[in-house]
């Protein structure tokens, strides 16, 4: 996002499984490279396509503490292959 | 003959004397100017001290004009006296002239305020076009500018001399910005509009004094602030010239007075333009100046019947991408409607009165402004449309409108084109766009407000009318890409960012980002500011994205002429990274399918060979076929040229994907017919052929030119190139540009255009030539340090 704001959300585009990362920003939205649905990153949800029947992405919460961002995570257990699923938006260190 | 003396050489005189002119012989006329040049457009000085435009630009009627309608032009002289009994004027030269009928276009003047110091070197007005010459010798990123009047003319000039590189401030004596024209409201959106562009606003401030020692150094206010400057520019209002009319011995109030006919007191003495008074009204602005010309012609060349009944007086303020227009008196009506759209930065007021129109206030988006000028000048009832006074549809019968207008009413008040000219136009040259009628009529080339009447004009009465597609990009950005393109170079912006800040609402898109990023790269050569973040992803790490996130990776093969060295590299790539599908591709060249992102730049790295560009809008490949180096049949060494053309074009980026062929016969064996440009070898020469296509779409390439030498080929398309690059939409691919402006106009305006024309294209070429360098080469030194980073899974968070 801008030089303040971080979101995070998963990295795969509930179309075709596109890599979200490597989409282009627009306001609070990124736009998926494979076939350019748009996501709004503070929902996960599918901006458009219009009227399409999808929960979206997930999203999660972020703090920034130190000069490091933060995502948190959900408090279940989580297997490996779960794990490569979530990703920042940015990696930012101190 | 009877003889008719001009006192002023400027828009509404001469504008009246082209209409005498149309009536017939009827005067010898002598025209004297006390500037050094003909008949220009001062309207546009605005432009030119933007660097928008070139004093020749502007030029309305050339010293040819003169001659041919034999006009004694005397230019430089000023006429300081009048006898109005011996009839005669007297120039500061010393001549006398007599007159038999005086026309007096003396325009105005601008006022200078009661300010201490405006003798000191650097305080100027903005007038002339020398004023303006001087203006731009001197404006430049050292120089702190204040302006003193935030009017029209003053923000204005603000804006060119911040274009320059100046620091620019604007005084304005008044709370609001624009007070004549806009409401506190109105004005606060325009402070906004200034401040983003760079230009420091300060209203309410009243100006005492310039100072300094005998150079300008300072401005100082009633309150004692004092604000650093090295230029003045006073732009505080303006003056009607009137002396003339006093020692011609006519009634003057602070115009000269004239009736409905243009006559003044004296059955002589005639007047128009800035200089005149009528019912009370000074005007200072093109149109109504135009009108007045053409009934002041009718009166005097024995035609008197059609009378001036005044204008209804329209302001809009000429800088690019601030739309601001104002009509009417929205002051006084009680009844009004306003809209506000802080994100936008549009703001619209609408005042009624008695059911009809009285004025309107458009800050920001200004493309209903002809229809309110209808309204205004129509009279109509507004009455049951009361939901519709802030966004007027588009009139469902856009013919009527245009019809009810008069044959001389002035459609762009900035060059002064009447709707007579522009059918006049339509009918006689076969104009049917709006290009077409800019080119011919000059109509619409000025702020640009009168685009939308202009293109109705032409959808009723054109019966082949064309609707140029607006080609706006998105939303983002509401501005036609070739107005885009001439605001980018002009205002000298370097960045997708401040393009977004200044001109668009600041987000962009995945349409516009990467277009603007385009544009950018064009017209700078290379020497812009790049955001990694405004480009698509193909053009952040140099690769094609694949349906499963994985890239595919091709390498310049040049002319698809490749060594066992180079292929025992691919094949060695290929083990080593497990690359799932090896293809050899319909451009001659080897694809490595599948490939991580993390793993692109060591896969560079190996292969030692520079990229081949398969994944973005730029210069593809060029294919070719065996020619004289073998085939029995070649008549050209397609084969060296292709590979020639390939090295001169590669790693250059385009407005859409260019994919080029040579072939040494019309065999054409690496179908050079249809390809973006093709060259095609024949006995003695080459065909060079542009706008093909055989994917998606199937078009045959035009023939561009066709010449002996291959040097000769080269050149061309390396014109051709130049050309599609600068003039062509993003995403526009050759074969809908060729297809679009033809290919007769394509060679006037490449090959076949002046040396100096096809010298400029090809220096431009070169210049973004020099500056270009193989992507994979950020593979060893990336741009940013997450560019490659591929997305690892995370080991287990600590809580």
């Amino acid at each position: 996002m801008d030089d303040e704001t971080f979101l995070a959300t998963d990295n795969t585009c509930p179309h075709k499984g596109g890599p979200l990362c490597d989409g282009i920003i627009t306001g609070r939205s990124v736009v998926c490279p494979l076939h350019a649905w748009k996501i709004d990153l503070d929902s996960g949800a599918v901006v458009r396509p219009g009227g399409v029947d999808h929960p979206g992405v997930q999203t999660y919460p972020v703090r920034v503490e130190g000069g490091i961002v933060k995502v948190c995570l959900p408090d279940e257990p989580i297997h490996r292959q779960d794990l490569e699923k979530i990703q920042n938006c940015h990696i930012v260190q101190a | 003959m009877t003889r008719l003396v001009v006192v002023g050489n400027g828009m509404a005189g001469m504008a009246c004397v082209e209409q005498i002119i149309k009536h017939g012989p009827k005067y010898h006329i002598t025209v004297f100017g006390d500037e050094t040049h003909v008949n220009y457009n001062r309207v546009m000085l605005s432009s030119v001290l933007a660097g928008e435009k070139a004093a020749d630009d502007i030029v309305i009627h050339s010293r040819e004009w003169y001659a041919r309608n034999e006009i004694d032009l005397h230019v430089g002289v000023r006429i300081v006296d009048v006898d109005p009994v011996r009839k005669t004027v007297t120039g500061d030269d010393g001549s006398v002239t007599e007159y038999d009928k005086l026309l007096l276009a003396t325009g105005s003047s601008a006022w200078m305020p009661p300010i201490a110091g405006l003798d000191k070197n650097g305080v100027f007005a903005f007038r002339t076009l020398d004023d303006t010459r001087e203006l731009l010798r001197r404006a430049g990123p050292e120089t702190k500018a204040v302006v003193i009047g935030g009017g029209l003319l003053g923000l204005e000039a603000a804006r060119g001399l911040q274009v320059q590189g100046s620091q620019v401030a604007v005084v304005h004596l008044m709370a609001t910005l624009m007070e004549r024209q806009l409401d506190a409201a109105g004005g606060q959106y325009l402070v906004a509009k200034m401040e983003r562009l760079g230009i420091r606003v300060l209203l309410g401030r009243s100006t005492t004094a310039i100072v300094g020692r005998d150079r300008v150094e300072a401005v100082e206010f009633s309150d004692g602030e004092r604000l650093e400057a090295d230029l003045v520019v006073v732009a505080a209002g303006i003056r009607p010239n009137v002396e003339l009319g006093r020692r011609a011995g006519v009634e003057v109030k602070r115009g000269i007075i004239v009736n409905d006919y243009m006559e003044t007191s004296s059955p002589d003495v005639f007047a128009v333009g800035e200089c005149v008074e009528h019912r009370g009204v000074c005007y200072g602005l093109v149109a109504p100046l135009y009108e007045q010309g053409k009934v002041l012609a009718a009166t005097l060349t024995g035609h008197r019947g059609p009378t001036y009944t005044g204008t209804v007086q329209a302001a809009t303020l000429k800088i690019m991408g601030v739309d601001v227009f104002s009509a009417g008196d929205w002051a006084s009506a009680p009844d009004h409607v306003r809209f506000e759209d802080p994100g936008l930065g549009c703001y619209r007021r609408v005042a009624i009165k008695d059911g009809k129109l009285a004025g309107v206030i458009l800050v920001g988006d200004t493309s209903d402004s002809h229809r309110y000028m209808d309204w205004l000048r129509s009279g109509a009832d507004l009455g049951a449309q009361r939901r519709e006074l802030l966004f007027p549809p588009p009139s469902a019968d856009a013919g009527l409108d245009v019809a009810e207008m008069a044959d001389s009413a002035t459609v762009c008040g900035c060059v002064g084109v009447t709707k007579g000219t522009i059918i006049h136009a339509i009918h006689e040259q076969g104009v049917h766009t709006l290009s077409q009628l800019k080119e011919s009529t000059r109509a619409c080339t000025g702020c640009g407000t009168c685009a939308t009447l202009c293109q109705g004009l032409l959808r009723a009465v054109a019966p082949d009318f064309e609707d140029e597609k607006k080609s706006v990009m998105c939303g983002c950005v509401p501005f036609a890409e070739d107005r885009l393109r001439d605001i980018l170079r002009s205002q000298k912006l370097r960045s997708v960012q401040e393009v977004l800040d200044i001109y668009g609402n600041g987000l962009g898109c995945e349409v516009c980002k990467p277009a603007l990023s385009y544009m950018l790269d064009m017209l700078w050569c290379g020497d812009h500011d790049e955001d990694k973040s405004a480009r698509f992803i193909n053009d952040r790490v140099h690769a094609n994205i694949q349906k499963d996130g994985t890239f595919s990776v091709v390498p310049r093969i040049h002319g698809g002429v490749t060594t066992p060295d180079q292929l025992r590299r691919i094949a060695d790539v290929a083990d080593k990274y497990r690359v799932p599908m090896v293809k050899i591709t319909g451009s001659q060249r080897i694809d490595l399918l599948g490939i991580k992102k993390a793993d692109l730049p060591a896969v560079w790295k190996d292969l030692g060979m520079p990229s081949g560009q398969a994944y973005t809008k730029g210069v593809r490949m060029v294919k070719t076929c065996v020619g004289t180096e073998f085939c029995r049949f070649g008549t050209q060494d397609s084969t060296s040229a292709g590979i020639e053309l390939e090295r001169r074009f590669e790693q250059l980026y385009t407005p859409h994907k260019v994919k080029m062929a040579t072939v040494g016969c019309p065999r054409n064996c690496a179908e050079a017919t249809v390809k973006d440009i093709g060259l095609v070898g024949i006995e003695g020469g080459w065909q060079v052929v542009v706008g093909g296509a055989a994917g998606k779409s199937v078009r045959k390439a035009d023939l561009l030119v066709t010449v002996e030498q291959t040097e000769q080929a080269l050149e061309a398309a390396e014109i051709f190139f130049q050309y599609y690059r600068e003039n062509a939409n993003y995403l526009e691919r050759t074969y809908d540009f060729v297809e679009r402006l033809g290919i007769e106009k394509v060679r006037k305006e490449t090959v076949y255009a002046a040396e100096a024309v096809r010298e400029a294209l090809r220096d431009r070429f070169r210049k973004t030539k020099a500056r270009a360098r193989d992507a994979w080469l950020e593979g060893q030194s990336p741009v940013h340090p997450t560019q490659f980073a591929a997305l690892e899974p995370m080991d287990r968070v600590p809580s």
